[in-house]
């Protein structure tokens, strides 16, 4: 391992060389190339990109939760605590999920069931996985409800989703996610449905929460304002590869990779009076169209012929960062 | 929540141009024409496209030889159809079974069942698309109006509709052939009064549907008026559902002409009709079994032609499918 | 000189889904446009901002209060000159994937304005379709094709090019950029502040994005609740913010940067049900700094800024 957090003694999830394809009717179509991370415990960890990069994909993959078919994991392993989470049948992973690795989504709308109490879907978590009589879990629902910020739980129970609005939906659903104290949370967007100002609210819950509990927490984002008052670590991912890994403070300080850096300034940011922004020209490649070498050539200011048809493997630059660029000094 | 309401706000506002289509408004003869010479392009396009699927070629060319078949009667066939031959018929007086003389056996009076089939071709593809063509268009017509124009005018004819399918399709046939006198365009009329209305309902719900999407709106933000809206933006969305229930709805009309035909309102014998050969020879199915079987084979045949040939036309037109196949 | 749009005291009731109550979407609102400038609308999900967009252009008919458009007013046009009047204002919609004819080339998407309005022949068109492509960024050969074959960015391109097709003075866009990808929000930025010095124009430019909003705006008004809360140049907005939902919204923007030390008021609750608005001022039970009179009294507009269009709030504390 390059580099550790300090706060991580060991780590609870390792993704070593995972390579994820999908079959479509133009033939086998990579979508995650080659990608390794861990993630330390009680640390939670950015993964950046825009649409279409595989972040989605990959959280889905720690899951097991891709369709198969049409994708397949080609070659590559997933470590939770030590387990390889690809080798376990169904039913061993159904124990995993929702217990010891909880997910959110970002859409609080359509991930809820319209047809069930928000009591009823909170308390199966418990049902499923702790096997409790339903009395029971309806002790730990409010106490659940309560702890994630919903006021009046026991009305609140008895409400179907479309009863709340947008921000109390995702309440709900890390009340779901985090129901059992899940060693590890996947927050795929959490809050990129959500106005700004539920975001903060979202977003601050989801760090006392992490703290409390001392969990992992993977948190998928397109946005680099919520890394960087989020998370502790950043990867940043492109056209299905890791470009770039750093501890956060190190990315936004110095930021090596010409997409990290062009993501960086093409955004505005307040107070940043330009007339016009800086910007990455082009577009993000289809899987299908991703070409040779390093995927980012086209898009590139810097990239020679030569980038064009090799590709670069991350390479460390100090101890907390690492960069998969030929041009990065 | 707050956008809900569009809707009904186009609705209110866009009432007023149907007395402007019905007695001749001059943009709408510029916009047809438009929209038959863009269609023109199109049209190469989607033969292009439907020609490259096998599946929907073979249920043309089903449709084809029906067709052909119909219209070549008397050539194709060795007989008369109304002629009951002698040795037609068993010495008990049974139908025989397919032989030399009679490719698929005789009828219960001693008729050659081969040519009957093929005379009946001409009663199955009258009543099936003319009846269809009428049901399906006055469907469409009401669907749209309602779903476009809303309003009270909407609601009127979309009651009227849930009042038709609610009444029993059979019970008004039959009230309605027997104060007219039944003929094979008067079951057509009959079987296209009962049959508009399923395609009345999904064509309002789609009306709707695509009333409420963005493009309308922005091309209402461009200046565009109601009939060009309806006309270039709505009507092509609707294409599809139309051909999806102009051809299905063609078997379910052969079958409802065989029921109406069974309860002697329908073509009347001895003008042959599918139809009307299987329900005459259904109590001797375990007996005469080709009676029901070939009859059977010529509507399944039939209406899945024209079930192949309207998915590969939906296929065709939509230009998502571009460069799929 | 007078400011090219003036809307003054706009007001849109719906019905509401059941019934017995109007919902309010859009409250008394003034807003001034002039030649030349962008406007900036910012509020969250639901504040009515983009009803007021489609209000003004009478996408939705508005209920109360005038519109004047170079000096006309708009809210009393027939239709026939409402029609000759959207030559002179465009739109630009949030989904790139929704406001295209996904059975029209995008040839014929761009030269549909061309040719609702009866400008020049078939070959004309055509040139000035091509020419469009080109302004905005698109491939010539883009003509032929069909929405569903380009991305998001490329779709609103589209968008941009019919738009710009009659030549308009002003160009209400709706949340442009909030379906792409950073990456492509920034091309897309550009584009249009490209063009407006390009084609002298105008924009009303409204978005829930502060941080964009502040990019492209003169002039910035913050919506909630369906009341503007507050109006002022942007740069005095973002340095003085001064109603208590502006400054937290602006705090509750998450920085890209993680040593800045976080001052972030995080306000309680969401947005009040807009059929079952609070008493008041719609911000009470969310404000950090509410009075007693905010309960009561609804606030008036105050000019606190230092000269004629300055800083307009609506605010018990000033």
């Amino acid at each position: 391992m390059q580099f550790t957090h300090p706060s991580s003694s060991h780590s609870i999830l390792h993704v070593d060389s995972l390579h994820i394809s999908f079959s479509t009717n133009e033939g086998r179509i990579d979508v995650v190339e080659d990608i390794s991370f861990f993630i330390g415990s009680g640390e939670i960890v950015g993964l950046v990109g825009e649409s279409g990069c595989g972040k989605s994909v990959t959280a889905m993959a720690i899951m097991r939760l891709n369709p198969s078919p049409p994708s397949s994991v080609e070659y590559g392993r997933i470590f939770f605590k030590g387990n390889d989470i690809l080798s376990l049948d169904e039913g061993s992973m159904r124990h995993i999920r929702g217990n010891r690795i909880g997910m959110i989504f970002q859409e609080p709308m359509t991930s809820l069931n319209p047809t069930f109490t928000i009591g009823y879907q909170v308390g199966e978590v418990f049902r499923c996985h702790l096997g409790i009589s339903q009395n029971e879990a309806n002790n730990k629902t409010v106490e659940m409800l309560d702890l994630v910020g919903i006021g009046g739980a026991q009305r609140r129970m008895e409400q179907y989703p479309h009863e709340l609005s947008g921000g109390l939906r995702q309440r709900v659903m890390i009340a779901i996610a985090l129901a059992c104290r899940p060693e590890l949370l996947i927050a795929d967007e959490p809050t990129t449905a959500l106005d700004v100002t539920v975001q903060a609210q979202i977003l601050d819950l989801l760090r006392t929460l992490q703290s409390e509990m001392n969990m992992s927490v993977l948190l998928i984002s397109h946005d680099l304002g919520i890394v960087a008052e989020t998370c502790d670590r950043v990867f940043v991912m492109y056209a299905g590869r890791i470009v770039e890994k750093a501890s956060v403070v190190e990315l936004f300080r110095n930021p090596l990779h010409p997409y990290t850096t062009g993501l960086m300034s093409s955004s505005p940011r307040l107070g940043q009076s330009k007339k016009l922004l800086p910007m990455i020209p082009g577009m993000v490649p289809s899987p299908s169209q991703r070409g040779t070498g390093c995927y980012f050539t086209d898009r590139c200011s810097k990239a020679s012929e030569y980038c064009r048809h090799k590709t670069p493997t991350l390479e460390a630059v100090g101890d907390k960062h690492q960069v998969a660029c030929w041009n990065y000094k | 929540m707050v956008y809900l309401n569009q809707t009904a706000y186009s609705k209110k506002r866009t009432y007023h141009f149907l007395p402007k289509i019905l007695f001749g408004y001059p943009s709408c003869v510029t916009t047809a024409l438009v929209y038959f010479s863009s269609t023109q392009k199109k049209m190469n396009e989607t033969w292009k496209r439907f020609k490259r699927d096998k599946v929907a070629l073979f249920g043309g060319t089903v449709i084809v030889i029906v067709v052909t078949a119909a219209l070549l009667a008397p050539w194709v066939t060795p007989y008369d159809p109304h002629e009951q031959f002698f040795d037609g018929l068993t010495l008990e007086g049974a139908p025989l079974p397919p032989n030399k003389r009679f490719p698929l056996g005789t009828d219960l009076l001693g008729r050659d069942l081969y040519t009957r089939l093929v005379y009946g071709a001409r009663t199955s593809l009258i009543i099936g698309i003319a009846a269809n063509a009428a049901a399906v268009l006055v469907g469409t017509l009401l669907g749209i109006i309602a779903g476009y124009l809303g309003g009270w005018v909407g609601n009127a004819i979309m009651r009227f509709t849930d009042l038709m399918m609610a009444f029993p399709a059979l019970l008004l046939a039959i009230a309605l052939a027997s104060i007219l006198t039944p003929s094979l365009w008067i079951v057509a009329m009959v079987i296209a009064l009962v049959n508009w209305v399923q395609t009345a309902r999904v064509i309002y719900t789609q009306t709707l549907s695509i009333a409420e999407q963005e493009f309308i709106q922005a091309a209402r933000a461009l200046g565009a008026t109601p009939i060009r809206i309806l006309w270039v933006h709505i009507l092509p969305h609707l294409i599809p559902h139309i051909m999806v229930w102009a051809t299905l709805g063609i078997s379910v009309t052969v079958l409802f002409e065989a029921t109406l035909s069974f309860l002697g309102i329908g073509v009347q014998p001895p003008t042959p009709s599918w139809g009307g050969i299987i329900f005459e020879s259904q109590s001797y199915f375990l007996t005469a079994p080709w009676l029901v079987i070939f009859p059977g084979i010529s509507i399944l045949l039939f209406a899945l032609g024209f079930n192949l040939v309207g998915d590969g036309l939906r296929d065709a037109m939509d230009p998502t499918q571009r460069g799929r196949n | 000189m007078n400011p090219l749009l003036q809307v003054r005291n706009l007001t849109k009731h719906f019905p509401s889904r059941y019934g017995s109550r109007n919902l309010t979407a859009v409250k008394a609102v003034s807003l001034t446009v002039n030649a030349g400038e962008t406007v900036g609308i910012v509020g969250e999900s639901g504040c009515g901002k983009s009803t007021l967009g489609k209000s003004i252009i009478r996408l939705f008919e508005p209920d109360e209060g005038t519109v004047l458009f170079q000096d006309k007013d708009v809210l009393s046009l027939e239709k026939r000159a409402l029609r000759e009047m959207r030559r002179e204002i465009q739109m630009i919609f949030q989904d790139p994937y929704g406001s295209l004819d996904s059975r029209m080339t995008i040839g014929a998407i761009v030269e549909e304005p061309l040719v609702i309005h009866g400008i020049g022949d078939r070959a004309t068109r055509y040139k000035k379709m091509l020419r469009l492509l080109e302004i905005t960024g698109l491939e010539q050969d883009a003509a032929n094709r069909y929405p569903h074959e380009f991305s998001g960015g490329q779709r609103q391109r589209i968008c941009i090019a019919r738009a710009l097709a009659l030549r308009p003075k002003m160009i209400i866009a709706d949340e442009p950029v909030s379906a792409l990808d950073v990456s492509i929000q920034s091309q897309i930025l550009n584009l249009l502040v490209d063009l407006k010095e390009k084609f002298d124009l105008s924009y009303i430019f409204i978005s829930h994005d502060l941080a964009v909003v502040e990019h492209v705006s003169d002039h910035v008004a913050v919506m909630y609740l369906g009341g503007i809360v507050e109006t002022a140049p942007t740069k005095d907005l973002f340095t003085r913010p001064c109603h208590p939902y502006t400054e937290a919204l602006i705090k509750a923007i998450p920085q890209p940067d993680p040593l800045r030390t976080r001052e972030r008021i995080v306000l309680q609750g969401e947005i009040p049900d807009p059929e079952n608005p609070p008493s008041g001022c719609a911000f009470h039970p969310r404000c950090p700094k509410v009075m007693d009179i905010c309960k009561t009294a609804t606030p008036e507009e105050k000019n606190i800024g230092v000269n004629e269009t300055g800083h307009l709030i609506r605010c018990h504390l000033y």
